[in-house]
């Protein structure tokens, strides 16, 4: 029964530490995590049941219990390595602190137990890790996550069909398209450009002129990479193609409003009003 | 052998609870006003002393060192003398340690919110106040060694191993890691840069913990937990056993703080496990201390005392058992820099500290005031409204750590996050943040009984300064008793006893350290790293002052989730080489920093500061409208720039000789910049030096890529 108490414990350190770490990370982030809260709650629940007993012990000797004799004792008595309270002079050793006495009890099983285990855990750390250089440390992790992540962005791609990027966008010509489009625009662009895109620390986006070309797949290419070095987000890593598409529309239908407090222009002027049709350029 | 007569000095005992009892209160306000300014940004009430980056400092020092501080010395020397059988062994030093204590308090209370800070968690005093920390500190060791030396008992009891431990760990500690160059009066830099920085901080941080908060309280259960039970200690072997286990495994354990940074992989990897191999030791202290309540377990029930002990020792287990579970870096990567580590801490400093000081403070005060405790029924209230307090606190704590925490990683299907906008996942936990303010406030509100109930209590009393007692001399006779354990020898030897401890935490510290600070591999450098521009160099010190890493860290880990969402590679270790002292923070409360550097124009920075949610709405930010309005301070910038050169920043002598007329080329062109965006800001205003620190930050390493592409 002991030995058994021994090999289980061991396993559950084991287990806690080195299951996620050594095994490349292939599962997801919430099963990782609920698997180390299960790991978590099976140790506390031990170890409740275990203060459980102990209390169990306590209140039972408080209570004036004849506690059993060594040979009788349960496996937990064991594991506590605890002597019968009548028994306790003959562990007391013979000097005193200001009043307080001291047992010379042994330390208990389990603690050896665990203490050892420990250490051993230790020792395999180190070995797998720094020795035989057989799990991951951290440069190779981040490795090997972004090319599962990227795996699976290939795998979901491929799923979910062709996917909208500034080669092959077109415009959506009616608010009800772009409807997300427009909530976009007030949480994340407003900020900056204003709320009816009349210019603030960005440029304003309802005149003709464009530092970066005013055809919507110029206006998808400025929001997705952004213009790092004036202060424009990229945001190809908070937005799909699908919304950045909106974005770029309804942006592109506020050409020509002209609201008020709108910021002096920028950039190269684009001849017409551009509308849905980017083509009407050419009439210059 | 002859009974002598003496006395013990119950006064010094009297003024440390009285200290206890006041800066309690005061850092627990403090505390309280830091959370609130967490839902609340406005309740800093718009002034530049009271903003959360000052107050927060102000917080952690005044519990830990004068709340917990004065507690320990409260404890220490009414068990101490009684221990020895002997008085203190100078009078005069326990004033000096009295008095110098207070004023290192007080003259925290007074630069903290002044903002000269060091930045160095729970080392954030400037260095005149470290020196004379140091100098009060060896003045107890001298009073207390002293002490041990003149006892009347031929052996040291496990409390007093606990002491002494604490007394050289935390000398040690302390001075190795407040080595600062001196600019002025009220401003240093760390002689160590970058990584090595961070190592150094976070061994003290760790063991700060460990030496201060945790060995001097295990010592304090030893002599008050057997005393208030009227029961013998479980086991002595068990006492030495997790006595030297716990102080040679503790100190090792410090880069558990450091884990997923930049930090070599091999010191991360012995942080992690020596860090399980402290639960067995750990768990000695609370094992020895609830197994000691054996047959006392009736007395339990009624005994208010009593109950404070068995709880705190079960804190200490749950925090002890916690703690290596947050040192396996798959746990860590979810919990740090969240409420979790938050929670962490308060069940260590709530449950195990505070409830153990309210147990001594109930027990001392009526012996030492020669009658009993007001009410009874009034110390009920007190454990009743301190437990709930601390599960009201800690579990709104773990809750929102575990909910930003996976925030922080959840991607969509189509790979992007699911939560780009850092600020979603703290608006989601501020409900959270609110529960815990009132957590902290019923434990106040029990704290507030307690001193009630103390007042009450002396006045029903009266003090025995000088408690008379009688031992017998102590006679020379051999070391080795027949039938004693080998220990016994060590127990009767205080000089080697402490040289021992001395040598078992060096150990850890300098397996650590050393090949971290020689060896260049650790470290690989990067060769478009450069030193901070003078005005990016008064800017860093702006946001020192300001005490920003309370809430930003400034270290992007390893992960997907983090180098997509700050949009750059992950830190890397070269790139700190000239940051004295580094700044990577320890809590997230707001996001990473580290590549904010060239992401926003300077205007988006300008409103930022002045007004956060008018750029960011929601953001719970204080303002720093006082940025705009104050100049830079340029008067110590050579010195600055002389003393990081001593330090190893290569700075030019040209360049330390031109750097007010530098700094002021960079400063226009920054103002000119706000002013094409129609922002009026003078040149010489702290905003501009902040700014164009914040625009340079992690953006080094950059032009590295672009110059190899």
């Amino acid at each position: 029964m002991n030995k058994l108490s021994v090999s289980l414990l061991f396993i559950l350190f084991a287990e806690t530490a080195m299951a996620n770490t050594v095994e490349p990370m292939k599962v997801d982030m919430p099963t990782i995590l609920l698997s180390i809260m299960a790991v978590l709650v099976f140790v506390l629940i031990l170890l409740v049941y275990t203060l459980q007993k102990v209390v169990y012990v306590l209140k039972q000797e408080a209570a004036g219990g004849i506690y059993p004799l060594a040979d009788e004792r349960t496996t937990w008595e064991k594991l506590l390595s605890l002597k019968p309270l009548a028994a306790e002079k003959e562990v007391e050793l013979d000097h005193d602190f200001d009043g307080i006495k001291e047992l010379n009890n042994p330390i208990p099983f389990w603690f050896n137990v665990l203490f050892y285990s420990t250490i051993i855990f230790g020792f395999i750390y180190i070995m797998v890790f720094h020795v035989f250089d057989a799990g991951k440390l951290q440069a190779k992790e981040y490795e090997a996550e972004l090319a599962d992540a990227e795996a699976a962005k290939a795998a979901y791609v491929k799923k979910a069909g062709n996917l909208i990027d500034e080669n092959n966008v077109m415009a959506l010509s009616s608010a009800d398209q772009f409807k997300d489009g427009i909530e976009l625009y007030n949480s994340k662009c407003a900020v900056c450009h204003g709320n009816a895109g009349e210019g603030k620390v960005g440029p304003n986006l309802t005149d003709n002129y464009w530092l970066h070309g005013g055809d919507v797949k110029a206006i998808f290419k400025t929001i997705k990479y952004g213009v790092p070095s004036k202060g424009m987000i990229a945001w190809q890593n908070s937005l799909n193609g699908l919304q950045i598409q909106q974005l770029a529309s309804y942006i592109l239908s506020m050409q020509g409003t002209n609201p008020p407090g709108a910021k002096e222009p920028q950039g190269i002027e684009l001849n017409t009003t551009v509308s849905s049709l980017p083509d009407s350029n050419a009439t210059k | 052998m002859q009974i002598e007569k003496f006395n013990y000095d119950n006064k010094i005992v009297r003024d440390f609870a009285i200290a206890t009892m006041i800066f309690g209160v005061v850092g627990m306000l403090v505390g309280l006003l830091a959370a609130v300014q967490l839902y609340l940004p406005e309740a800093n009430l718009g002034i530049q002393y009271t903003s959360f980056g000052r107050i927060r400092p102000l917080h952690t020092n005044a519990i830990i060192f004068a709340f917990v501080g004065n507690a320990i010395f409260m404890g220490v020397y009414y068990s101490l003398q009684r221990l020895c059988k002997a008085r203190m062994f100078s009078d005069v030093l326990s004033r000096i340690h009295f008095w110098g204590w207070q004023l290192i308090i007080l003259l925290a209370a007074i630069t903290l919110p002044l903002g000269f800070t060091s930045s160095k968690e729970y080392a954030e005093l400037e260095w005149p106040i470290d020196i004379l920390i140091a100098l009060v500190w060896v003045t107890f060791g001298i009073n207390m060694i002293g002490t041990i030396i003149k006892r009347r008992e031929k052996q040291m009891y496990v409390a007093i191993w606990f002491y002494i431990a604490t007394f050289v760990t935390v000398a040690v500690l302390h001075i190795v890691n407040s080595l600062e160059i001196p600019v002025t009066f009220t401003k240093s830099y760390s002689i160590y840069a970058g990584v090595q920085d961070a190592l150094v901080q976070w061994w003290y941080g760790h063991n700060a913990v460990a030496f201060f908060l945790t060995t001097p309280f295990l010592g304090l259960m030893y002599y008050y937990l057997p005393k208030a039970a009227g029961r013998p200690v479980y086991s002595y072997k068990l006492s030495i056993l997790h006595f030297w286990s716990l102080i040679f495994i503790y100190i090792w354990a410090g880069p558990h703080h450091l884990l997923y940074s930049s930090l070599p992989d091999w010191a991360q990897s012995l942080g992690v496990v020596f860090s399980i191999m402290l639960i067995a030791p750990s768990w000695g202290g609370m094992v020895n201390g609830l197994l000691t309540l054996r047959g006392a377990w009736d007395k339990v029930r009624d005994e208010p005392v009593l109950k404070m002990f068995a709880v705190g020792v079960t804190a200490y287990g749950m925090a002890t058992f916690e703690g290596p579970m947050l040192s396996l870096k798959n746990v860590n990567a979810i919990a740090h820099f969240t409420d979790w580590i938050v929670a962490h801490v308060h069940v260590g400093a709530l449950g195990w500290n505070g409830l153990l000081t309210f147990a001594i403070i109930y027990w001392t005060i009526p012996r030492i005031y020669n009658t009993t405790m007001y009410s009874k029924k009034l110390m009920n209230v007190h454990f009743w409204l301190a437990t709930l307090g601390i599960v009201f606190y800690a579990i709104p704590m773990y809750w929102s750590g575990f909910t930003q925490g996976l925030m922080w990683k959840e991607f969509t299907a189509e790979g992007t996050l699911q939560y780009p906008e850092f600020l979603k996942t703290t608006l989601q936990i501020l409900p959270l943040h609110v529960l815990r303010s009132l957590g902290g406030t019923l434990y106040f509100a029990g704290f507030l009984v307690l001193i009630y109930n103390v007042i009450k209590t002396v006045k029903q009393g009266s003090l025995v300064a000088n408690e008379a007692a009688e031992a017998p001399s102590l006679e020379k006779s051999t070391l080795f008793k027949k039938g004693e354990f080998w220990h016994a020898v060590l127990e009767k030897k205080p000089i080697t006893f402490t040289v021992l401890a001395v040598l078992m935490i060096v150990i850890g510290g300098a397996v650590e350290m050393i090949p971290t600070f020689t060896i260049k591999s650790n470290i690989p450098t990067i060769a478009s790293v450069k030193p901070y521009t003078p005005l990016e160099l008064e800017g860093r010190d702006i946001y020192i002052r300001e005490g920003c890493n309370a809430c930003h860290s400034q270290w992007v880990r390893p992960f997907r989730s983090e180098t997509e969402r700050y949009m750059g590679e992950y830190s890397k270790g070269g790139e700190y080489v000239y940051d004295h002292p580094f700044l990577w923070g320890s809590k997230r409360t707001g996001p990473d920093l580290h590549r904010l550097g060239g992401k926003y124009p300077d205007s988006w920075h300008y409103h930022h500061m002045v007004d956060p949610a008018t750029m960011s709405p929601g953001s719970i930010m204080p303002k720093y409208p006082w940025l705009a309005e104050q100049q830079i301070n340029v008067d110590d910038l050579s010195k600055k720039m002389s003393a990081l050169k001593s330090l190893g920043v290569p700075y030019t002598t040209t360049e330390i000789n031109e750097a007010n007329a530098t700094m002021k080329q960079q400063a226009e062109s920054i103002a000119n910049n706000l002013k094409k965006e129609g922002i009026d800001l003078s040149s010489d205003k702290e905003l501009i030096a902040m700014i164009a620190y914040l625009q340079r930050l992690g953006t080094d390493i950059k032009k590295q890529n672009t110059a190899n592409k």
